[in-house]
């Protein structure tokens, strides 16, 4: 053991010293070097009926095109959205405007319009969640949204309300709202749980969740009493989660992801679902957009290379499709320093992720010349030395390129 | 004699352990009373709410004392020992090189963890006082990286201040000080839960790495 504890001590250090490098040498080489771009904002014109974006060129400025290639100022970029940028036309006095025939004033526009946004990291299972939510009362008598003294949970028994003022739980609400489930056909406990936890919304549609048997239920509590719907929801869906969205236009309670990348609305008609049509979509990895104006719905997903755009009719259905590829304002010659610099990089933080996703990030083809000159430079250097070259340490230095050479240059064995 | 070592390292850190426990306790006293003023002043509901679904932490006045106090005990164990080399008596007393340190070591890491499940035990009971209980039992990963940072500066320091040669010394000190920035990323509570294995593996490294500084003490500075 005493022969083998330098060995193994010296060889943790390196361990700790190649982890510590790998992490903070390619952060630093980006603050120093990198350049970020904004996300490319990609739209469906109502008036040319073609895919426009704004692309970001880094410093504050930006490209305006079309998918045919057209370049725009910003005012034409922004007369070609009328629905979004009403609020120009408004100043100029150009409302009501007309579009595709159709002229619309104000109010018709703003009647029309909804936006709901669904970022991968706030998907159930992709961050820390702890399982309790305020069910708001719905009383028709009063104006503002009050946060309910209590929170809910779902146990395997039933429904618990515990009450915020006394840390306790409130035994009354907790079977009122248990029997009121279980005389619909709930089965305890709850596998998804989707509502919108904040005031922050014009008015209240409770919680939607899926019971242990895949049924989905509609849950309200409206003065202080259960209102409760079993929604007829296709339970063999494999669903991820519920995001529901209230909005005064009333379409859709919000949308239902499955675990595959299915997505639907929840309509108000009785629950039934609308299908989106988003082949592409992928809930692990990437993040989803709706902007529904009055006469089109466009659909946006964004990955970290590239942004697809779906635009279709008021009934959801596909009209064209658009893939925009992510302009990278990065020299090409830093990313190739870079990977030549760092084979790999420690990363904890993911933007598909509320919490820590620890990865490694290969870095291209340039890693592998990095790691060649690295294990060069080892081999002449300990041969200038007149010192025999230890293969475990051209090892080391042979798969973590510069961090090894660092390592075990630096926590030299005598 | 390892009784000996260890009742050495005890007089040593006696002072420290004791002012480092009332320190950490007034800490933890200080987010009793904050929590329990909030209580008092704003809604519980919105407090509840801020704190389970905003991810506010009520206890962040907690997050840098573990790493203070594995500074602080390392240092009270190995400053006046490097100083004036002291170190080198102790070297030659009738035992080994690696069986001192393991005392040594032993010694500051078992009172580092007395502080450390104080520090948790009491934020846990505190949040069990005002809040669900899911709430108290996610301060345990959220305090966790925390924890193993305090452990990571306690080897680090150790580590530093054996070493005899500048430069490695001050590559040893940024790559603890790395490792120890990684622990205090993220928001939020549980923010590292899934990488928590990960980073409990960095303290069997951290503490390994001490013995490699003891070697090269002993073997080129302690003549």
């Amino acid at each position: 053991m005493n022969q083998l504890l330098p060995f193994i001590s010296r060889y943790s250090a390196v361990i700790l010293a190649v982890l510590a490098l790998s992490y903070g040498l390619p952060a630093g080489f980006d603050k120093v070097f990198g350049q970020k771009a904004g996300n490319p904002l990609l739209f469906y014109s109502p008036l040319s009926e073609k895919f426009i974006y704004r692309e970001s060129l880094g410093g504050h400025r930006f490209n305006y095109l079309d998918e045919d290639g057209s370049r725009y100022d910003r005012p034409g970029f922004e007369a070609q959205l009328p629905f979004l940028y009403y609020k120009n036309l408004e100043k100029k006095k150009l409302l009501p405007v007309e579009v595709a025939g159709h002229r619309f004033d104000k109010q018709a526009i703003k009647a029309g319009k909804q936006g709901l946004e669904i970022k991968s990291r706030h998907l159930d299972g992709h961050h820390q969640q702890i399982e309790l939510y305020p069910l708001f009362n719905n009383d028709p008598e009063v104006s503002i949204m009050p946060f309910p003294e209590d929170v809910f949970r779902f146990t395997e028994k039933g429904m618990e309300f515990i009450n915020a003022d006394y840390n306790r739980i409130d035994q009354e609400l907790t079977s009122t709202f248990t029997r009121a489930l279980k005389e619909k056909g709930f089965v305890f406990p709850a596998t998804v749980i989707g509502g919108k936890t904040t005031n922050l919304k014009p008015f209240d549609e409770g919680f939607f969740i899926r019971d242990k048997s895949g049924q989905v239920f509609h849950l309200k509590r409206i003065l202080n009493q259960p209102a409760v719907s079993k929604t007829g929801i296709d339970p063999t869906l494999d669903i991820q989660d519920i995001i529901i969205s209230e909005n005064r236009r009333k379409e859709f309670y919000g949308t239902v992801i499955t675990r595959t990348g299915d997505l639907y609305l929840i309509s108000y008609d009785n629950y039934r679902l609308i299908p989106l049509a988003i082949e592409t979509y992928d809930p692990s990895q990437m993040d989803f957009k709706l902007l529904i104006n009055p006469l089109y719905a466009n659909a946006i997903i964004g990955t970290p290379v590239m942004v697809h755009g779906t635009a279709m009719d008021t009934s959801y259905k596909v009209l064209c499709n658009y893939d925009l590829q992510r302009l990278d304002p990065t020299p090409a010659i830093i990313g190739a320093a870079r990977d030549s610099l760092f084979p790999f990089q420690l990363c904890f933080e993911n933007p598909y992720r509320g919490q820590a996703a620890p990865n490694l990030l290969f870095g291209g083809s340039w890693s592998l010349v990095g790691i060649i000159i690295a294990g060069c430079c080892f081999v002449l250097f300990t041969k200038r030395k007149k010192q025999v070259v230890n293969k475990g340490e051209l090892a080391v230095i042979l798969v973590t390129g510069l961090y090894g050479l660092l390592a075990i240059s630096l926590i030299k064995k005598e | 004699m390892l009784s000996s070592l260890l009742l050495k390292e005890w007089l040593k850190l006696r002072i420290f352990f004791a002012a480092l426990l009332l320190l950490n306790f007034a800490v933890c006293v200080k987010i009793f009373f904050d929590i329990r003023q909030q209580m008092h002043s704003e809604h519980a509901e919105m407090v509840w709410y801020q704190v389970i679904h905003i991810h506010t932490i009520p206890y962040t006045a907690i997050m840098y004392m573990p790493l203070a106090t594995g500074l602080i005990f390392a240092a009270a164990q190995f400053v006046p020992e490097m100083l004036g080399r002291r170190m080198r008596i102790s070297l030659h007393l009738p035992t080994g090189r690696n069986r001192m340190l393991v005392a040594c070591l032993f010694t500051g890491l078992l009172l580092y963890l007395a502080v450390c499940c104080m520090d948790s035990g009491l934020v846990f009971l505190m949040l069990r006082t005002y809040f669900p209980m899911e709430v108290a039992w996610s301060s345990i990963p959220t305090i966790a990286p925390w924890i193993i940072a305090g452990l990571l500066s306690y080897c680090g320091t150790v580590t530093v201040l054996l070493e005899i040669a500048w430069p490695r010394r001050i590559f040893l000190l940024l790559v603890f000080s790395t490792l120890c920035l990684v622990l205090f990323s993220g928001t939020g509570y549980g923010w590292f839960t899934p990488a928590l294995w990960y980073l409990v593996g960095l303290f069997p490294l951290a503490l390994l790495s001490v013995f490699e500084s003891g070697r090269r003490f002993q073997q080129q500075g302690a003549k």
